[in-house]
């Protein structure tokens, strides 16, 4: 059996799952999941990803962290995600009330801004999405609603022109992400690889020009190696693949951490990273641009 | 050693359910309000010529039973040790706890029959396994066959703010740290760009989870730095502190500074006291420290005269840091003319 099947059948025996390897189901790891397992043709289980998202999504529209802990809910972004595709993939509306109420509850959420100061390189006025409530907009959760904006038909809603303006904001000077500070008090951060992963997947949906990310991409492909931790790579990898930026290297790496992830009890959220990241390596090895970036 | 570095699910331990309901129980251990009761002066060991490949164990049980440490409290007790690995890297080796003091502190101990995790929820990373391999600490662990907890996403019980000096009503804590009997906070001796120093009490924004607080925990900030500082110290079980001052961060700490060496170890039971022993070596006033300046008088002294030194004397391996060129840090130095930083 391939890398890519084992890897699927060991993510479907463990959807809905969490950030460890038994235990609370959480939101974000059982959203990926989905992803991943819709992608393969996993459809059953992939449905019971979905389903379990829908089963814990608030009268508010809002799908908190996990079913035991309904605040803060950053993962409703990818709980939409997961459910468009099923809509999609199934060809039927089974989940269009569940993303209207959650798109309806992520447009009236916004991250806190104030007036720029000299101390702080970003943009502070530009709002975004907050990990919790009532905080500064930062990377990853900005970047995971744009996504969802864009699939859902309204990346042309101001706050998704917001978000990828927030973005591009935060990309570093020197190239790629880290979770959303560019320079503090004179000194540029220092980058990352699984926020910039993540960038670059959120802002392909948009039609970003690689000219835009271009030292993101090179941060990328001279940071990842043998030495790139499971989740980090995952990310990285769709990052590259949406960008048509990933190769047979980034192939060898990827299937290395399935094989390390495999031979041990492992999370739902690390499997279906990975499997993200090999499906999205694998159209964009075999098919155009465009095809790759679908995950 | 857990290699998915992810929470285990066992249910949680009665006691965690008490903290959930809103009443943190008292550890085995005396909890930090406890200074406030007794006034007595906070003993602080220090000791120099300390290097990472040097006799670290025998160093750190020196220094807590010269601080009064009493080992029979911990035998088969849970002892959580919480080193800084805000953003780990290998470029900057300086910026968080070196591996070799988590595992003398965890053989210590050990040694005394409690049950060991090593455990932290990275301020500014989501990959933890990427923070534990770049810092060195996850090899570490391996090899010593330690427990880690991934403080980010575990799941948590809400104990009460004990403290009250921001607006927050409780805190979600892992359960690993709800259920530990002895929380260490095992920091990198640094300079920090907002606060001026981070050291034990500041390191204890680690406890908290990224999944509930944010990367960073923005909860925080936006409920001020000093006085959530002191409210996480006010409401965790009983803590003690080891600081690793062998090779130590100045200037744009606490992630951009650069590498000072110090070889020192600090050691104490009262966090603002060592906190305070800590600031006078690198050269600040600790009492304009504001998260230090609120603890007191209540979770500890900082008036040098109410810490009893033990070991070397803090005056005898001072070493002004670099602070950088702006007003809210200068204002902190103890001598305001001499090297800047910027």
């Amino acid at each position: 059996m391939s890398v890519a099947n084992r890897i699927i059948e060991a993510l479907a025996a463990a959807t809905p799952g969490g950030y460890g390897w038994r235990g609370v189901h959480y939101s974000e790891p059982t959203a990926w999941a989905a992803l991943a397992l819709m992608a393969a043709g996993e459809m059953k289980s992939a449905l019971r990803a979905c389903y379990w998202l829908a089963r814990v999504q608030q009268p508010c529209g809002a799908v908190g962290i996990s079913s035991a802990d309904d605040q803060p809910a950053w993962p409703t972004a990818l709980a939409m995600l997961a459910w468009q595709r099923w809509n999609i993939a199934a060809d039927e509306d089974r989940y269009a009330d569940s993303i209207e109420r959650a798109m309806a509850w992520a447009l009236s959420q916004q991250g806190s801004t104030s007036p720029r100061k000299r101390q702080i390189g970003h943009d502070t006025t530009i709002a975004g999405w907050s990990w919790a409530a009532a905080t500064h907009s930062w990377l990853e959760p900005t970047a995971m609603f744009l996504r969802a904006g864009v699939e859902l038909g309204i990346g042309s809603h101001p706050r998704f022109v917001d978000a990828k303006r927030l973005i591009l904001d935060r990309q570093l000077p020197a190239g790629g992400w880290n979770y959303g500070n560019t320079i503090v008090l004179g000194q540029e951060l220092l980058a990352h690889v699984q926020p910039t992963g993540i960038a670059l997947w959120s802002l392909a949906a948009t039609g970003c020009p690689r000219s835009e990310v271009q030292h993101s991409i090179d941060y990328l492909n001279t940071t990842i190696d043998e030495r790139t931790t499971a989740t980090s790579l995952g990310f990285a990898v769709m990052g590259l693949t949406a960008f048509a930026a990933a190769d047979a290297r980034h192939q060898q790496l990827l299937e290395a951490a399935v094989e390390r992830a495999l031979q041990q009890p492992t999370s739902t959220y690390k499997l279906s990273v990975l499997a993200c990241g090999l499906q999205s390596l694998s159209q964009s090895l075999t098919s155009t641009p465009q095809v790759a970036n679908s995950l | 050693m857990n290699h998915d570095l992810s929470p285990s699910t066992e249910p949680m331990h009665r006691r965690t359910w008490l903290a959930a309901g809103g009443t943190l129980a008292a550890g085995a251990l005396a909890a930090p309000l406890a200074w406030y009761a007794g006034r007595q002066p906070a003993p602080v060991f220090v000791a120099r010529h300390q290097r990472y490949d040097g006799p670290l164990v025998a160093t750190l049980r020196d220094g807590l039973l010269a601080t009064g440490f009493d080992p029979a409290t911990i035998a088969a007790k849970r002892v959580l040790i919480k080193p800084n690995l805000v953003e780990p890297s290998r470029l900057v080796p300086h910026m968080t706890t070196h591996p070799a003091m988590i595992v003398a502190a965890a053989e210590v101990f050990r040694a005394w029959g409690a049950e060991v995790t090593v455990g932290e929820a990275p301020g500014h990373v989501r990959d933890t396994e990427m923070a534990l391999e770049e810092s060195g600490v996850g090899e570490a662990l391996r090899d010593g066959d330690l427990t880690f907890a991934d403080l980010n996403y575990q799941p948590t019980a809400w104990c009460r703010n004990r403290g009250r000096r921001c607006q927050l009503d409780g805190f979600h804590f892992p359960r690993s740290v709800v259920e530990a009997d002895l929380v260490v906070s095992l920091p990198k001796m640094k300079t920090h760009h907002w606060v001026g120093v981070t050291c034990s009490m500041k390191n204890f924004y680690g406890v908290l989870p990224g999944i509930k607080y944010g990367w960073p925990k923005n909860v925080l900030h936006h409920n001020g730095i000093p006085q959530t500082v002191v409210d996480i110290n006010a409401s965790l079980p009983s803590t003690l502190a080891i600081v690793d001052g062998i090779d130590c961060m100045e200037g744009d700490g606490p992630i951009l500074g650069s590498r000072k060496s110090m070889g020192v170890v600090v050691v104490g039971q009262n966090l603002p006291a060592v906190d305070a022993t800590v600031a006078r070596m690198m050269g600040l006033v600790p009492q304009r420290i504001e998260y230090l300046s609120l603890a007191q008088g209540w979770l500890g002294p900082l008036d040098d005269g109410l810490i009893e030194q033990r070991g070397e004397a803090w005056q005898s391996v001072a070493s002004p840091f670099h602070v950088l060129d702006e007003p809210h840090l200068q204002k902190l130095r103890a001598a305001q003319s001499g090297a800047l930083f910027s």
